[in-house]
Formats: structure tokens, sequence, C-alpha cells
């Protein structure tokens, strides 16, 4: 695999040290090595405080790195572009905006005509069925709905890759499995590279071609787990041994984590 | 059998969101208000100095209204007030900005501005009337003082109260200072203006009115000192029950703008 073709990510030996004012500084991220194909689904679960947040805005450029590169299509990462879209676990979308004009925002940024990027917006609102919901402002529609406008918003500049920072935490269990679901089917168009940060182990093994494990305080690369389920997948393959014994694997490598950080052993 | 209607009782219409209801409840408020003026004015107090029947007032109004009196001084209120207003919203505006752009300069002046806003500027109204003269200037100065305050602090708010998240949004998307301020910021801050805004409009009514009083020419603060000094009750309340319409077409009318160019509010 050629990781500097456009939707490559190398992330080579990255650590992250925040310092906040008047507190000890903390290690966020120790030694991260990741390398993700063109066109593959990445997934990354762990512990809370493992970091996964913020690896993400590291890929994104919002941050940057305080030992390490990180290269995308070839190019170091030295802040936002749009050959990269984010998607945040709360929606935020722009409350003075319409639906349209949320989803051509990016575009609009980027020096397209507003016009002409309405029309793109338009495209991307059908491909998650909500083409009607168009002129109606964010509050008016239900939290799975604008979380569909907020991923039809990072589409919309047609990235190279897609960052999803647990865009469904917010969302109820039965919403959340049918938005997986279709988050599957939209991506399978056009393959764009995804990264995808979850705390739910079972939605990473449903949607991942890897799951990358990450430990906890500092965060690093536990270890990453193939998923070899075939595509398309539905939502029935959640209910079959196989499915059952990755997702044990990898509870099986946070457990003792998420008990140490409880204070429990 | 027939099918079953849904009934509308007349008061939950009346509380609907519809044109036609906030018309009727309009209506229906300044009806009661007329209402309880008539009748404690003719059944529950006898001091003609202090209360006299709308009817009366209503008169007394027409009178001005026909000899000329009622458009000079509505003409030199309405004048002092489309100078100064403007300059204060337009002022405080710039000023509110500058705050909220740098927090030294925030940090520095907050005390003197929350000094100078809790104070009450018309009694500053007797000096500017000895400094600037009888004039419009001594009013559009105590009225810009009253009315640039609340746009300060309001702007200045709503400018630094744009969520984190949104701006880290638009950061994401390449928005740079500028773009994160015209695509985040400033809309953000639209409604926080407005009310802003809302409440130095009221404060600038207040501001004229006083000023008048202390010395001037013409205008609706010097015609009601006028009246009050003649006793002539029924002339006075005429020109304060303008100045009530003025105050309420004037919130309905911030009301309408907010609708326009805030749309995506909460009622």
């Amino acid at each position: 695999m050629d990781f500097t073709r456009p939707g490559g990510i190398v992330v080579d030996g990255v650590g992250l040290t925040f310092h906040p004012p008047r507190r000890d500084s903390v290690v966020a991220l120790e030694n991260v090595d990741l390398t993700v194909s063109p066109g593959e689904f990445v997934c990354v679960v762990g512990a809370s405080g493992s970091g996964k947040s913020t690896l993400l805005r590291l890929l994104d450029g919002l941050i940057t790195p305080t030992t390490g590169t990180i290269t995308a299509g070839g190019e170091p990462v030295t802040g936002p572009s749009p050959d990269r879209a984010m998607v945040f676990q709360s929606d935020n979308l722009m409350p003075w905006s319409t639906v349209v004009d949320n989803v051509a925002y990016g575009l609009v940024l980027g020096g397209m005509k507003r016009a002409r990027a309405r029309q793109i917006a338009t495209t991307q609102l059908e491909r998650v069925g909500l083409a009607d919901a168009a002129r109606l402002y964010p509050r008016q529609l239900s939290g799975g709905m604008r979380q569909r406008v907020n991923i039809a918003r990072a589409l919309a500049v047609d990235p190279q890759v897609l960052l999803l920072d647990e865009p469904f935490a917010a969302l109820d269990a039965q919403t959340r499995e049918i938005m997986s679901a279709e988050l599957l089917r939209i991506w399978s168009a056009d393959r764009k590279t995804v990264v995808f940060i979850t705390h739910q182990i079972d939605e990473a093994v449903f949607l991942a071609d890897r799951v990358v494990v990450l430990s906890a305080r500092p965060g690093t690369v536990r270890e990453i787990v193939p998923v070899d389920f075939a595509r398309p997948r539905d939502l029935s393959l959640k209910r079959t041994p196989e499915f059952g014994r990755v997702v044990d694997h990898i509870w099986s490598l946070i457990e003792d984590e998420v008990r140490g950080s409880l204070g429990l052993h | 059998m027939s099918p079953p209607t849904r009934r509308v009782s007349p008061l939950s219409w009346l509380g609907g969101a519809t044109r036609g209801a906030s018309v009727t409840r309009l209506l229906l408020s300044l009806t009661l208000f007329l209402v309880v003026w008539q009748v404690s004015a003719t059944y529950l107090i006898d001091n003609r100095l202090l209360l006299v029947p709308a009817t009366e007032v209503a008169g007394a109004l027409y009178d001005e209204i026909a000899s000329g009196e009622f458009a000079r001084h509505l003409g030199t209120t309405l004048l002092e007030l489309v100078i100064a207003f403007p300059l204060a919203v337009v002022g405080g505006f710039v000023i509110g900005a500058v705050l909220a752009g740098s927090k030294p300069v925030r940090q520095t002046l907050d005390p003197i501005l929350t000094a100078l806003y809790s104070l009450p500027i018309v009694a500053l109204a007797p000096l500017f009337t000895a400094g600037l003269g009888f004039g419009v200037a001594s009013k559009v100065a105590v009225v810009i003082l009253m009315a640039i305050f609340p746009v300060i602090t309001n702007t200045d708010a709503g400018l630094r109260s744009a969520e984190p998240a949104l701006i880290e949004t638009a950061r994401s998307y390449g928005a740079g200072r500028l773009q994160v301020l015209r695509t985040v910021t400033l809309p953000h801050s639209v409604p926080f203006i407005i009310s802003g805004i809302r409440v130095a409009f009221a404060r600038a009514l207040v501001g004229v009115i006083v000023a008048e009083f202390f010395g001037a020419v013409a205008g609706f603060g010097f015609a009601i000192a006028a009246a009050a000094q003649s006793y002539q009750t029924a002339r006075l309340l005429g020109y304060v029950v303008v100045l009530g319409v003025v105050g309420l077409v004037a919130s309905i009318g911030l009301t309408a703008l907010e609708r326009r160019i805030a749309p995506w509010k909460e009622d």
C-alpha cells in the first residue's frame, strides 16, 4: 500500500504533552505509530483518557504534535485542510443557518459561489435522506437528523479523509445502530478514508477494516485488530458468534484500564 | 354520527402565535387600560391635579395637535433622538467590539464602564444644559450617554460568548480569524446586540425627556414641564400617553427586526 497517495495517512512517533497553566503537564499521547491506507475504514477505541479525540484533532491539524510527524497524502499536516473533514460528537451546526447553508458551509468558506455550493449541498442532503429538511433551522431537527446534516456538511467538501469523533455518542442506542448502518451505506459509495473514534467496541467492530486499540495515560497504540467480515455488512452481523469473539478480544485489552481508572482491581 | 371536532377555546386561541391573536391581545390590554383609567378618574380619584379622565386627556391632546404645538414638540424630540440614538448604537457597538477583542483593554476599562453604566446619567443633564445650551446639542449628549452603555455591554458579551465548539468547527473547515468572526461570532452576537438596543431605547427616551425638563425651547419634555408649571394635568398626561405609544411602537418594531435578522431564534 502506498500511504503517500491521496487519502493515505502516516502517523510517525507522535506524542503530545499539554502544559495547562499552574498545573502539572499531561502526556496525552506518546510514541503513536499508525498508517492508514487510502479508502480504509479505521476505528480507534480506548478507555476514557486514552487521547482518542486528541489523536483525531492532530490528524485534522487543529493542534500540532509535540514530537513526531503526521503526513496525509504524503504532505505534512500543518493545519486544517479541505482534504480532511471533521465530524464532531456534538453536531456543531450553526444555529443561524438553514440546513442547506450549514451543509454548504465548508464550500462557501473555500470560496465557492453560494448558489453552486447550495446545489452541491442539496445533493449531499439527498444522500443522507434529508432533502426535505433543507430550509429548516437545526433546532427544528431531531438529534439524529442533525448528526446526518453534520455528516453531509463534511461530505460536501469532498474530502479525501473523513475524521469522525464519536459522532453517534449523543444519540440513543436504537438511533445509533441505524446511523452506523447508514454511515456504511454512504461510505461504500465512494470509499473515502475514514478514521472513526468511538468508545463503543461493537460499533467499532461493525464499521471498521481495522480497530486501533489505544492504552490510557499516556495514550499509545496497544494493538491493531484486523476485522475481516465481508462487506457490505448489515446489522445482523452483530448477532453472530464470530462478531462476539472479536468484541470480546478488544474488550479484554481495554478492561484492565477501565477498572484501573475506576480504582477497581 | 358526526366526527369528533377539535374545539379550540377562545382563551387558548388568544394564547396562540397567530398575527390575529397578537393584535387582539394588544387591543384587549389597551382597552383594559383605558377602562381602568376612566373608572379610576371618574369614581375613585377626585384630585384633578393628579388624574383626569382619559376622555379629557384625549381632548387636550386634540387641542395640542390642532394648534400645531404637538408637531413642534414631536419634531424637536424626534430630531434629538434621530441624531443621538444611531450614534449611541454605532458607538456602543464599536466600543463593545474593541472590548471583546482585547482582554487587557477590557479589564482596564471595566470598572469605569460599570460605574458609568450604573450612574444615573440624567443627574448630569443640568450640566449639559449649562455647558451646551438650550438647543438640540445638550439633549443629544445626554441621550448618547444614556443609551450607549447597554449596547457596549451586550455587544461585548455577545461577541465573547460564542460556543468554542462552533469556533473549532469553523477552524476545522479552514476558517481564518476573520471568517470565524463573520460566520460564527457575529451571527451569534446579533440577538445580544438587539436586546442591548432595546434597553438602550428605553434609556434614550428617559434621557431626552429629562434633558428637556432642565432647559429647552421645545420637545416633549419641555411641553410636559410647561404643562406641570401651569397645572394643566390633561395636557401633561396627553404627552405622557404619546411617549408610552412611542415606547410600545419601538418595542414592536425591534421584535419585528429581530425576527427578520435573527429568524433562527426561539421565541
